[in-house]
């Protein structure tokens, strides 16, 4: 099975996307490896994204796909922040699937 | 009938256990048509007593492509459509059915999906 | 703006939502429709019907019975361009419901008002 090993040997249950199993089992350390695993370093713009996800989440019981999260990021952390090229230097690649998987949250289901 | 504006609703449940008839009935309009199949064959679609009820308007007395072909322009009314393999499989002859209920091939359902603008399932 | 041939045109969806929210997988899957649909920019209404009001009912605690909860999706249907949100009135009427008790402002409306968003559509899907 897919799992991440932190440092202190504990190991986490990934699905085969590369997302937690459990959402419990997130935290700031997990966050880290999940991102240094995409090659990612966080900073605190990308923080305040994960911090925004997380909330959404916890409101909703829904990641966002790309469209609602450059909304909610412009309602949240300011219309600079909310577009996609911002979010896109972040996250690279798809940021709706790689902020939710670092943010400890399932995959997107609309999002592709 | 108007081809932009016509429905097909199929409704595949018996009305004894699910409101897939009755809610299909409500928002079923005037040159609509309503295809009964799988157990949505043992709906008792009497039409006289559903309009009595208040539970639908606009249901064809009689189906008019049974009595012939429609006449040119005529859409009005509701078509009530049944299939006949799942009238057979469930022992229902094509003389128990009510006048306005005609009885058809899957060939038949093809053309009905082709001749309406959209196809509603309800189940 | 101008139509691209290159892009798919957008349609008029009706999604008439007409199951309980837990029991069965159809409100769930009815509402993932509906977020793709509007991720991917087509035009959604969103219909609660029959036993498809309940899911709209608040107070909702799933995590009683290890399910997420599905309401709590709904407030966030703005936020994906959704605002066509219909409920029929006898639906409601008939479970004893009113919309102050619903998680989300809706379009309360009747069966005639179903019937034309009907006709408008595209495409229905009836879950």
């Amino acid at each position: 099975m897919n799992s991440l090993t932190l440092p202190n040997h504990r190991r986490i249950p990934l699905d085969k996307d590369g997302y937690l199993r459990s959402l419990e089992d997130w935290n700031e350390d997990v966050a880290e490896k999940l991102a240094a695993a995409a090659t990612v370093q966080l900073t605190p713009a990308h923080w305040e994204v994960i911090t925004v996800l997380r909330a959404f989440y916890q409101t909703h019981e829904l990641s966002p796909a790309m469209r609602p999260l450059v909304k909610l990021v412009a309602r949240e952390l300011g219309a600079d922040k909310g577009r996609s090229i911002y979010l896109m230097k972040l996250f690279p690649g798809n940021p709706a699937l790689l902020a939710s998987k670092i943010a400890g949250l399932p995959r997107p289901t609309n999002c592709f | 009938m108007n081809p932009t504006l016509s429905t097909l609703h199929t409704v595949n449940k018996s009305a004894f256990g699910s409101d897939a008839l009755a809610s299909c009935l409500r928002v079923a309009r005037s040159g609509d048509a309503i295809l009964l199949l799988e157990d949505g064959v043992y709906n008792p679609v009497d039409a006289a007593a559903l309009v009595g009820a208040g539970l639908a308007r606009d249901i064809l007395a009689e189906n008019q492509s049974r009595a012939g072909p429609a006449p040119t322009g005529g859409s009005e009314g509701i078509r009530i459509y049944a299939l006949r393999e799942d009238l057979q499989a469930r022992g229902i002859a094509a003389e128990q059915l009510p006048a306005h209920v005609e009885p058809i091939a899957y060939k038949d359902f093809v053309a009905l999906v082709c001749t309406h603008r959209r196809t509603v399932s309800w189940f | 703006m101008m139509e691209n041939s290159a892009l798919p045109t957008r349609k008029v969806l009706t999604f008439i939502s007409r199951r309980a929210p837990y029991g069965q997988g159809g409100a769930k899957a009815m509402l993932d429709m509906v977020l793709s649909a509007a991720v991917f920019d087509q035009q959604v209404n969103y219909v609660f019907m029959d036993d498809g009001v309940q899911q709209l009912r608040r107070g909702q605690e799933p995590a009683a019975i290890d399910a997420k909860n599905l309401s709590a999706a709904f407030s966030a249907l703005p936020l994906y361009d959704v605002s066509n949100i219909f409920v029929d009135a006898e639906s409601l009427q008939l479970r004893g419901l009113t919309p102050d008790q619903l998680v989300i402002d809706t379009q309360v409306c009747d069966a005639d008002k179903i019937a034309e968003l009907i006709r408008q559509s595209d495409v229905v899907f009836n879950l």
